[in-house]
């Protein structure tokens, strides 16, 4: 899998916590930085750095199916961790977000385009069809959180209880 | 004397005083340290759709610099000759930077977070085809209005720096490196995330055909004698206070003359941008007015302008003749050979095409209410015949036939179909063959009308219309970068071996760089073999 050209890059300093609890889609977009690179430019990732990324390719899979990405292991003996959240579900469509983390000791260089991961993949028995919400991604998407039904427990307890 | 403007509200015609001079000379020289400031830090900015945008902001900021050092020449000159002819020169040195201010925000908004990246390149390559060597800066703006900006930058700047730069040579060689020419186009904000909304973009490239197009002299010259004839009879009538001055001094005050003018020239272009985009993106720019003409609160406010724009309903009547020119009807008829999903998209967007139509019959009004202006469209609705053939003998050898745009229909609609974008048009994915953007725009057209996502009326959009209107625009997008992706790459594939192979040539030793050029070759060679 190559890498895609563009990137999202978490701001430290603009809010005090990822309150992935209490922001909204648009809270949480604002706490990342819409980065694009062209084959010719580098993203330098430094030590430490997190950054959203996306594979190029966009990928369908079949029902039957299922898959992992797994980093290339020349990239990780640079330091380059490349995905986390592995697991890519049966039915999937979209390109796969990466989560890109540079755990070695000096800054790496990202190319659009280089290959970055690989996709190990595995039939599954039965089917099953993806209906999430990452359905049909065309480049890295921040978290959705918010969305979860417990998170309603922690926002807004009494509502949540009321509601039961 | 009289109180001179502050040069930042306004400039004054008033010769300038010895005693305001130098505080006037100070201020200007101050404007061009900002403009280069502010240059430099634009420039700075790495999230650019493209290289020519910081280029040109650069180009921007030593311009300032040359104007400073122009300006200083120009008070050292008025020192030595006290003529207040120098001194008023100074006048024109205010203008162009104020014009480099205004022109600086032009390349400033072209950031990646705003503007399509994807698709400015694949603008530019259909620039190119237009214009040989032609660049394309894209670049939002608040108004709705798509827009290409008069003048190419080279024949802007020529025109500006020609009073002030010493000699053409010196103009020639601060533009060195920008394409030539390189078009700024600007498209509404609104309308970012819109992919079918920017087939229109093909009639702001079509304006770079529709300027070559010349009215006969002697159609013009009537023209022009019946409406001066018609004027003058009217305001005879109408301002009797008049009776004392000669027919040629009521007419010289007579704005209403020159905006049936302006009509008749601006009718021309539009018609002739309309055709052109016909032709270089196909149906897809005939859909696209049509659901602009449809928005019923952008029609009225572009007509409420008083702008000399001519109505939609001529405007869809006459795209939709070149539309038949052209033969797009005839390549939408003849999918009988092809699959079930193919035929029942041509069915759809014929059937659209009919409601088009029919709206265009039902439109009430034909012409815009003021009697002048449509006295100019009318007379350059005359002229539509010429202006197709105009158009069609300038675009039969650089635009592919309709019929081969219609024939890669089956296999991207069939991806479109699968969720997949609709940039391939080979059937096995090993081998990748990359769809033209006329031809993923006519998929994604095709596919949301099959999908009945609705063009004309979207008040009222179910959540589930949302959510496969969001899916088609995200994978159209997806095929805009894909086949952007596949060019940048294989001309960078292409750059490396041709230096890779210099490198040989000199017998260039370092091992490392050596080693990168054979991955470089094996990969390309590789990639080839795929293609094929």
């Amino acid at each position: 899998m190559r890498l895609g050209c563009e990137f999202l890059l978490p701001s430290r300093a603009i809010a005090s916590a990822h309150d992935y609890v209490q922001h909204d889609r648009e809270r949480l977009e604002n706490l990342y930085t819409h980065v694009r690179r062209n084959p010719r430019t580098p993203l330098y990732v430094h030590p430490n750095q997190f950054v959203l990324g996306a594979t190029f390719e966009f990928i369908g899979l079949p029902d039957d199916l299922t898959c992992y990405v797994i980093g290339r292991s020349s990239l990780g003996r640079t330091g380059l961790v490349i995905a986390t959240a592995t697991a890519v579900a049966p039915g999937y469509s979209g390109c796969i977000t990466l989560e890109i983390v540079n755990v070695g000791e000096v800054p790496l260089p990202l190319f659009s385009g280089m290959r970055i991961a690989q996709l190990v993949i595995h039939k599954t028995e039965g089917t099953a069809s993806y209906t999430g919400r990452f359905s049909c991604q065309i480049g890295p998407e921040p978290p959705t959180l918010y969305k979860d039904l417990e998170m309603r427990i922690w926002r807004d307890p009494l509502s949540f209880h009321g509601a039961r | 004397m009289c109180a001179l403007k502050s040069p930042l509200t306004g400039v004054s015609e008033l010769p300038l005083s010895r005693r305001l001079t130098a505080e006037y000379l100070a201020d200007l020289l101050e404007r061009t340290h900002s403009l280069e400031d502010l240059a430099k830090r634009l420039a700075l900015v790495e999230d650019y759709v493209s290289e020519e945008v910081p280029l040109l902001i650069n180009k921007l900021g030593k311009a300032a610099a040359s104007i400073r050092t122009a300006v200083l020449e120009q008070y050292a000159r008025y020192l030595r000759t006290q003529k207040a002819s120098d001194l008023t020169l100074l006048r024109s040195f205010d203008r162009c930077i104020q014009d480099l201010f205004l022109d600086l925000r032009l390349p400033e908004r072209a950031r990646s977070d705003r503007v399509p990246g994807v698709l400015t390149r694949l603008v530019a390559q259909k620039a190119g085809e237009l214009k040989p060597g032609a660049g394309v800066i894209l670049r939002p703006q608040w108004r709705y209005n798509y827009k290409i900006y008069r003048d190419d930058v080279q024949t802007r700047y020529q025109l500006l720096f020609a009073s002030i730069f010493p000699s053409r040579a010196s103009i020639d060689e601060w533009l060195n490196g920008l394409p030539d020419p390189l078009y700024i186009i600007s498209f509404p904000l609104i309308e970012q995330r819109s992919i079918h909304m920017h087939a229109l973009l093909g009639h702001e490239l079509g304006h770079l055909m529709a300027r070559e197009y010349k009215p006969p002299q002697l159609e013009t010259e009537r023209f022009e004698r019946d409406l001066r004839r018609d004027r003058l009879r009217h305001l005879r009538r109408s301002r009797p206070d008049m009776h004392r001055l000669s027919d040629d001094e009521v007419l010289s005050t007579d704005s209403e003359l020159v905006r049936g003018m302006a009509a008749r020239r601006a009718a021309l272009k539009e018609y002739a941008s309309d055709a052109a985009a016909v032709y270089l993106i196909g149906l897809p720019a005939l859909l696209a007015t049509a659901q602009l003409a449809a928005s019923r609160h952008l029609r009225q406010s572009r007509e409420a302008e008083g702008g000399t724009y001519p109505t939609w309903g001529n405007r869809m009547f006459f795209m939709l003749e070149a539309a038949d020119e052209a033969g797009w009807l005839d390549a939408l008829r003849s999918v009988a050979s092809y699959d079930r999903r193919t035929k029942f998209a041509a069915k759809a967007i014929s059937a659209h095409i009919g409601a088009i139509r029919a709206w265009v019959g039902s439109t009430p009004q034909w012409h815009v209410t003021d009697r002048w202006i449509a006295q100019g469209h009318r007379a350059a609705e005359a002229l539509l015949p010429s202006v197709r053939t105009f158009i069609a003998s300038r675009f039969a050898s650089c635009v592919a036939a309709p019929s081969e745009t219609v024939a890669g229909l089956p296999v991207l609609l069939d991806r479109l179909s699968r969720s997949l974008p609709p940039d391939n048009l080979t059937q096995s994915d090993l081998t990748f063959k990359p769809a033209k953007l006329e031809q993923i725009f006519l998929a994604s057209w095709a596919h949301r009308l099959l999908v009945n996502v609705p063009t004309f009326d979207q008040s009222d959009l179910s959540l589930r219309t949302r959510d496969t209107a969001e899916r088609l625009r995200r994978l159209t997008f997806k095929a805009i970068e894909n086949v952007d992706f596949h060019h940048q790459f294989y001309a960078l594939l292409h750059e490396t071996e041709v230096a890779s192979g210099s490198a040989d040539q000199t017998g260039a030793r370092e091992a490392p760089e050596r080693k990168t050029s054979k991955t470089t070759r094996h990969n390309a060679s590789s990639h080839r073999k795929a293609n094929r």
